[in-house]
């Protein structure tokens, strides 16, 4: 038992580094650690000789150690890189002082420095641990550093990803939105400049060995220009709006030209490389502020056209994303051009198409035109030797010639309407008829056919199918007729219904629907699809028995479509068919209804009263169509000249007194066209006579251009009894529109046809009476208008031009009542226009009406 | 157990079987790359599945990976900054197996929520070293195999190992004895 009631082997096993010291300050006994760590250290040896006192401050001596006894105690060896830290024990009763501590270390690698091990401690001796937990630390500190700078890099890594997707998204935008590579570069360029943070951006195109410059950015800025030497480039910028230009070989451009690839280059320097300067724009470009430049190539295939260069202000960071970046820009370019190309070669080959289908409807109309001349001519004469009633044999060949003429004659009609429709050349009227009329005269005569047949023909009319309908009446009644004569014609036994019923569509309208069942052949199933397809039956053997072209059904759908309907077909093999029309229709009025009406019934009327004989001109230089259209028309008891040309025509409505004029637009020399428009230039009545065209023409442009010559109205050849006998009828006695009022026709003939027959059916009121009237009071009127545009009383000139547009309409004084119209929207808004179309068409109205009477020079009486 | 030693775990598929291998581990554990921090502790049971998917994907047992990892984690605490933590505990294996015990009772006053095994070590009649290992965790026999290994290679020493009692055959404990070559 030693000091401090410890055997020596127990207080250095827990104080392994103690040091015993007496008052004269020599060292009475250690720990086996401590003499490890400082091996000089010996019994009897003196402690100041060996360490200093670091703390307290003061000189090492006995007293100061005894008394300072509840501070820290730091020694540090005099001979060696170490210190002690610990306290000092005393006891007064024997002189002798005992330090007991551990070395002062702050890390793992100082403990194996200076010789010890952790066996070297006492357990107790915190000293290890805290070597640990300081180690841990900074293991922990280093961890969360190369965090940060982990983070810091993917933070890096996600801008620049953001960047080159934001990049990439413009250009997709970009090359989407346009379809012109320029254009699309001038859009591109700047978004992708200001995308890559460039300062300037320009696109060059090679051309004649150099590369030209055709998009820059900024444009009206400075440009920047980026002259490449051989071993690097040089930034620049330069002061020109004049179109830049590159040699070959020079130029970070022309190397991506040369290589096929992107580039990315730093700047070598910024002002002192040698400036080539082959103009004055390259020494401009030595005040440099690019630091570097890169760009890629356009592809247009497998050849590069040009460059896209980027003129950046700093260098570049990450070279290989930016090239990749290039790169991908690349591809949308190479595709996007690639589209291009493709889209061009799809354009050429759509135009290919469609001028080939043009072609091919040409053909066809020009053909068809070509039959249809002289079939007409062989229908018209057939049609005079029919009437001239020939001993009975004879008259049944005629019959058959007609017929067949007729039935040959309605295939090219179907082949004109299939070339029409495919060229989009099919106009669909808007005018109001009777549908339940129309229904009628359709099946009435195929009801003769049928019947010849053994087959009844049985037309079902709903209660509430309107009569009243607005639509096109020819070709509603061409559909319904077709599907009525299939019906008929692949019907041996049994019966053929048809069955017109509608449905109101809202208050104005009615959704028609015309059923056609009979009891025939039927279709099979796989067969209904290709029935309205053009120049399809359902099979060869149908071709050969029942004959056509197919076309009917192919035309019905197709016109039913332009008039917004469908056509529908359900059939059973051996039980029949029912094909079925829907169209929506507008509801027409009574009284528009009934003008049709009276139209029609005017344009089907019986043969011609001697007293309305007209002297006609015929032009025409096919001699068959001459003979035919002369002969019909002397059937009808009209006297006929013929003339082969346009001069002598003109010659002749000189010398002669013609009621109307026929003339053939497509004349040797001067044409039907150029020859009214000189009979319009003659003086007097003669500039005035009716003229109509006969034109086998299907082209609305050529009819509207005979309107716009002056004449008065079209007929479609081939000619027929009928269409003269209504020419003759509607036109002989009608004042001639002249070029000058060709915006509008002076008087509505239609409406004065009407009023004319009114009179003569119904012994009522003629239309010299309402012309009469007419003249009482509309001067009347005109006179308020006049006084309301002078007192400035916009509605009492309403009121009045209201008054005489109505009268104008009723007695068809159509330019005076679109005269007075325009008078009266003005004065409904408050303005007061000139009345002096108003007086001016009233004038010439009444010019017109007047001699439209009985005695006028236009009615040879 | 602490990041330190999946952390290790990662550092030796990483180096021995490519970054791609150590992704396909993660994913099929679903685990995010970068997901350990030395100092935090983790369930023991995501280190016994990062071994498992890491057999199945390297087509290795689990105590041929356990030992390999034991043998990596003496050069990885090594290269990681403990290198010198080692070196307290002495400069040849048999001061360090010696040690070691005590270096995981120092190491207690830093990571308070690590289980620490226990190593006794001693110097049998025959100079050969007997070590007892116990644990509280299952299995990790192979890891310490591969620690006595790598702490061969790390001072040259080649060492053989004899694990003469295996824990789960009528002992609590494992038991090693050493025959480490002359330094």
């Amino acid at each position: 038992m030693i000091d401090h009631g410890l055997h020596a082997d127990e207080l250095d096993r827990v104080f392994p580094f103690h040091l015993a010291i007496d008052r004269e300050l020599r060292v009475l006994h250690f720990g086996h650690s401590l003499g490890k760590l400082l091996p000089e250290l010996a019994v009897g040896a003196d402690v100041t000789a060996l360490f200093a006192l670091e703390r307290p401050h003061a000189a090492l001596a006995y007293e100061v150690l005894r008394d300072r006894c509840a501070t820290h105690c730091i020694l540090v060896s005099r001979t060696r890189a170490v210190s002690l830290k610990g306290q000092i024990l005393s006891r007064a009763e024997t002189d002798r002082l005992l330090f007991l501590g551990s070395p002062r270390l702050t890390n793992a690698t100082e403990l194996t420095a200076v010789g010890l091990t952790i066996n070297d401690f006492a357990v107790h001796d915190p000293i290890i641990d805290f070597l640990f937990l300081s180690h841990a630390q900074q293991s922990a500190l280093a961890e969360v550093q190369a965090m940060a700078e982990r983070l810091t890099e993917q933070r890096a890594e996600v801008r620049e990803a953001h960047n080159r997707l934001t990049t990439l998204y413009v250009a997709s935008r970009v090359l989407a939105e346009y379809t012109n590579l320029e254009v699309a570069l001038q859009v591109l360029i700047p978004a992708l400049a200001k995308t890559l943070g460039c300062a300037s951006a320009s696109a060059w195109f090679s051309s004649g060995g150099e590369l030209r410059c055709q998009v820059a950015y900024p444009e009206t800025q400075p440009r920047a220009l980026r002259l490449g030497g051989s071993c690097g480039l040089i930034a620049g910028v330069f002061m020109t709006n004049e179109p830049m230009w590159l040699p070959a070989g020079f130029g970070v451009e022309d190397g991506i030209l040369s290589s096929e690839a992107s580039a990315a280059v730093t700047s070598r320097s910024d002002a002192s490389d040698p400036i080539d300067p082959p103009t004055l724009r390259y020494a401009e470009g030595a005040r440099s502020l690019d630091r570097a430049v890169c760009g890629l190539p356009i592809r247009s295939g497998n050849v590069v056209v040009g460059v896209i260069a980027f003129a950046m202000p700093t260098t570049i960071q990450r070279p290989e994303d930016l090239l990749y970046l290039l790169g991908e820009i690349t591809s949308k370019l190479e595709h996007y051009t690639g589209q291009l190309v493709a889209a061009q070669q799809l354009a050429a080959a759509r135009d290919a198409a469609l001028a080939s289908v043009r072609a091919k409807s040409a053909f066809l109309a020009n053909v068809s035109h070509e039959i249809r001349t002289p079939l007409g001519a062989v229908i018209g004469l057939a049609s005079v030797l029919r009437g001239m009633r020939l001993h009975a044999p004879a008259d049944e060949v005629i019959d058959d010639i007609h017929d067949a003429g007729t039935t040959l004659l309605r295939l090219v009609d179907d082949l004109l309407d299939e070339s029409r429709i495919e060229a989009g050349k099919v106009s669909i009227e808007t005018r109001p008829f009777d549908l339940i009329e129309l229904l009628r005269s359709t099946v009435a005569p195929l009801q003769i056919k049928a019947a010849a047949r053994g087959l009844p023909l049985i037309l079902e009319i709903d209660p509430a199918l309107p009569g009243n309908v607005i639509g096109d009446r020819v070709r509603i009644g061409q559909v319904v007729a077709n599907l009525i004569g299939n019906a008929v014609k692949f019907t041996e036994l049994g019966s053929v219904r048809v069955r017109a019923h509608g449905v109101d569509d809202g208050p104005a309208a009615t959704v028609v629907t015309i059923a056609v069942a009979d009891t025939g052949l039927g279709i099979a199933a796989d067969q209904l699809d290709r029935i309205f397809e053009p120049f399809s039956q359902v099979d060869e053997s149908t071709t050969r028995k029942f004959g056509g072209a197919g076309l009917g059904l192919s035309i019905a759908r197709r016109l039913l479509a332009l008039m917004g309907g469908t056509l529908a077909v359900a059939s059973t093999p051996g039980r029949g068919s029912t094909f079925t029309v829907t169209l929506r229709m507008e509801r027409a009025q009574a009284s528009e209804i009934h003008a049709d009406r009276v139209r029609r019934r005017s344009d089907s009327g019986s043969p011609l009263p001697t007293s309305q004989r007209r002297h006609i001109l015929l032009v025409e230089d096919n001699p068959l169509g001459q003979r035919a259209t002369k002969m019909m028309l002397e059937q009808l008891g009209h006297r006929v000249d013929v003339v082969e040309d346009g001069i002598t025509a003109i010659v002749a409505v000189e010398r002669n007194r013609y009621d109307l004029v026929l003339m053939d637009c497509h004349l040797p020399g001067l044409d039907g066209f150029e020859a009214t428009r000189r009979i319009r230039a003659l003086p007097g009545t003669t500039g005035r006579i009716p003229i109509v065209a006969c034109t086998a023409s299907v082209l609305a442009v050529e009819r509207q251009r005979c309107i716009d010559v002056g004449m008065n109205d079209v007929l479609n050849k081939p000619l027929s009894f009928d269409s003269l006998r209504q020419v003759t009828e509607s036109l002989a006695s009608r004042p001639v529109s002249s070029p000058a009022s060709r915006d509008g026709a002076l008087l509505d003939v239609k409406r004065i046809a009407m009023l004319r027959s009114l009179a003569d059916a119904q012994g009522r009121q003629s239309l010299g009476q309402m012309v009469a009237m007419y003249c009482v009071h509309a001067p009347v009127h005109l006179s308020s208008m006049e006084a309301a545009t002078i007192s400035g009383d916009a509605d009492a000139l309403r009121r009045a031009a209201h008054a005489l547009h109505g009268m104008s309409l009723n007695v068809g004084a159509a330019a005076v009542a679109r005269a007075c119209a325009a008078v009266e929207h003005a004065a409904v808004a408050g303005r007061i226009t000139p009345i002096d179309d108003v007086r001016a068409s009233y004038q010439e109205t009444l010019t017109a009406l007047t001699a439209d009477q009985p005695g006028s020079v236009h009615r040879a009486n | 157990m602490y990041g330190l030693v999946n952390k290790g775990l990662e550092d030796l598929i990483r180096t021995s079987y490519g970054d791609v291998t150590w992704r396909r581990i993660c994913g099929a554990v679903g685990l995010e790359e970068d997901t350990f921090a030395t100092m935090r502790g983790y369930p023991d049971s995501v280190t016994y599945q990062l071994v498992g998917a890491a057999s199945q994907e390297l087509g290795i047992g689990a105590s041929e990976l356990l030992e390999k990892f034991g043998a990596h984690w003496v050069l990885y605490t090594g290269r990681e900054g403990y290198g010198a933590l080692f070196q307290m505990a002495g400069n040849t294996v048999e001061d360090v197996l010696t040690n070691l015990d005590a270096m995981h009772g120092r190491m207690a006053h830093t990571f308070t929520e690590f289980r620490m095994p226990e190593f006794t070590c001693t110097r049998l009649p025959g100079g050969e070293l007997h070590l007892i290992y116990r644990s509280t965790r299952d299995g990790l026999a192979p890891f310490v195999t591969g620690l006595i290994r790598g702490l061969g290679l790390h001072f040259g020493t080649p060492v053989e190992i004899r694990h003469t009692v295996a824990r789960g055959t009528g002992a609590e404990h494992d038991e090693f004895v050493l025959r480490v070559a002359a330094s």
